[in-house]
């Protein structure tokens, strides 16, 4: 058995479309001095310290190489971990494996991306900075001010989610309706997230669904910015987390799991589903693996609130059924009666999810570090009105398999 | 840390240009026959798995789940059913070519006839409350063909 390990400390940066306010380095080194102060540690005191973003953006392909001694990790072991839209979910899991595996006593996670500095074409991610590096074309194509700016302000293109969310659709007879239901409720949550980037207090369905279509069924209110952004964690060993922080959020059950079966390129490069890609059996396999060793046996009963990796609404809806949250088919009938509302019986994603910020190597990241607020009773605003004893966070990504699944509780027991 | 009170002292941008990437792909033996089958048979070939028989299309070599080897070809389609499908009404840059895409365009997730895996491809109908999941369809190849996935123009409901 792995020792107990806690998460002691959390940390992130206001989240916006461009902070150009900061170098690179500067915005990485603000979620780390954070998580540090959260902690109660020193930098001196951090014995190893894991980092990623999403490979290559940002415009630099190696940050490794000069962020260091920015978050205190000069002479100290150094790993990068970088799984694409996963990125934060695994940066944070390997910091769980430095202290779990005992090598380790405090170790620091940071994960981050600023996309604003470069205008990569994420051809997956399809998001709003392919929009600022295509301006002139996005004008030859006879895109107006009004869509231009409805693009930089929400994201571009559909990427790969608008199939899943149509073969979703078929499966559970859901509507368009629940995506503007979904997408209303995050920004609604981010109004209460200080650090969130699309805020939008008291936002509607109806609200969503005035929005243009950007490709069937999403409309420009169903897609996630793209965000500048970091998130750091501090992962100790149980005897310091205890001596450190009064609330520590253990960490129970972790697991990763790929799943090969929906590789997509894209209609330009002659793309593959080799299956229905909302089956997302990753998911699953990893929520029973890591609830197994949580020891949760009913995840509808034991869990009190999740935070999935929802870019686009219909991911919240069929993450949460292969978390086990909801039955099959059946998440966006919660979703109508409001139990996944903030205040509801399994509240989703109450700090405004990847649907309001997605600074996509910290995305990840930022579920879990929400449960860990949620545990730890330092959500402020979006703190969920109930004792929170276990929550459950989401990653997805890779390129559109890779999942991972943490638990997080109130006690190490 | 960057900001102090009062004058906002000036913040440096330094520019650097655009990089290009020059990339090739390499095939390899399963997709070249695939894509030699378009160009000189107008052919959709595929893989079959000797364990599970599953078929894949685009053809590969090893079955994920049996982790089998396969090397039985089988010939799939032209024809096959719409197994989902967007249009896209947002245009943007074709990442493979730098150029605008028009819109709208359709894409397709096609299952031919034959195949337990979908392609994805493009449509030509525009307007979704004409297209329908099961619908079928069937490709249309190019007549100048060069050995892509392009060799199928698109495909067209039938």
């Amino acid at each position: 058995m792995p020792r107990p390990v806690a998460i002691i400390g959390c940390g992130q940066t206001k989240h916006l479309s461009r902070r150009r306010d900061v170098s690179q380095p500067e915005l990485i080194a603000e979620a780390a001095w954070k998580a540090m102060e959260d902690a109660n540690v020193t930098p001196d005191e951090v014995d190893a310290v894991v980092v990623g973003n999403m490979q290559g953006f940002g415009g630099v392909a190696q940050p490794d190489l000069w962020i260091g001694d920015w978050i205190g990790a000069p002479g100290k072991p150094v790993m990068r971990v970088t799984t694409g839209g996963t990125t934060g979910g695994t940066v944070a899991q390997a910091g769980y494996y430095h202290v779990a595996s005992g090598l380790h006593n405090v170790v620091l996670a940071v994960a981050w991306e600023k996309h604003s500095d470069s205008k990569e074409s994420g051809a997956t991610t399809g998001l709003g900075h392919v929009g600022f590096g295509a301006q002139v074309n996005l004008f030859r194509c006879g895109m107006g001010l009004k869509g231009f700016i409805a693009t930089s302000g929400v994201g571009m293109a559909a990427g790969v989610a608008v199939y899943q969310a149509m073969y979703y659709m078929h499966r559970s007879g859901c509507g368009i309706e629940h995506f503007d239901m979904v997408a209303a409720k995050s920004r609604r949550n981010a109004a209460k997230n200080k650090y969130a980037h699309l805020q939008w207090p008291n936002c509607t369905p109806e609200d969503i669904a005035k929005t243009e279509m950007v490709a069937y069924p999403f409309r420009y209110g169903h897609v996630c910015p793209a965000s500048d952004g970091a998130a750091a964690l501090v992962f100790a060993d149980g005897n310091t987390a205890r001596k450190r922080v009064r609330t520590p959020a253990w960490v129970k059950g972790l697991a990763s799991i790929t799943d090969e079966e929906n590789q997509l390129i894209s209609e330009s490069g002659g793309g593959v589903g080799i299956i229905d890609s909302s089956e997302q059996m990753g998911a699953r396999v990893a929520a029973q693996k890591a609830y197994k060793m949580a020891g949760i046996r009913d995840p509808q009963k034991e869990i009190d609130v999740a935070e999935l990796y929802q870019p686009f609404p219909n991911q919240e809806l069929l993450f949460a059924e292969k978390l086990g949250l909801f039955d099959e088919g059946k998440a966006w009938l919660a979703l109508e009666k409001g139990e996944t509302d903030i205040d509801g019986r399994l509240p989703c994603d109450p700090s405004g999810g990847v649907m309001s910020t997605n600074a996509i190597g910290a995305a990840a990241m930022l579920r879990i570090l929400e449960c860990a607020l949620q545990v730890m009773g330092k959500a402020e605003e979006h703190q969920v009105p109930k004792k929170v004893n276990i929550a459950v966070a989401h990653g997805w990504g890779g390129s559109t398999n890779y999942n991972t699944v943490t638990v997080l509780g109130s006690s190490p027991d | 840390m960057a900001g102090t009170a009062g004058e906002t002292p000036e913040l440096i941008k330094v520019h650097s240009g655009a990089v290009e990437v020059p990339y090739d792909w390499h095939c390899g033996p399963y997709w070249s026959r695939f894509f030699r089958g378009l160009r000189d048979e107008k052919k959709i070939y595929a893989t079959k798995c000797p364990s599970c028989g599953r078929v894949y299309i685009p053809p590969r070599e090893v079955c994920g789940p049996c982790f089998a080897r396969m090397d039985e070809w089988v010939e799939v389609g032209p024809e096959g059913v719409i197994e989902m499908f967007t249009v896209v009404r947002l245009p943007y840059t074709n990442p493979s070519t730098g150029e605008p895409l028009s819109v709208p365009y359709t894409d397709v997730y096609v299952r031919l006839d034959g195949a337990d895996t979908s392609l994805m491809h493009w449509l030509d109908e525009t307007d979704e409350k004409k297209i329908a999941v099961g619908m079928r369809v069937r490709a249309v190849f190019r007549d100048k063909r060069t050995g892509t996935m392009h060799d199928i123009e698109h495909f067209k409901l039938i």
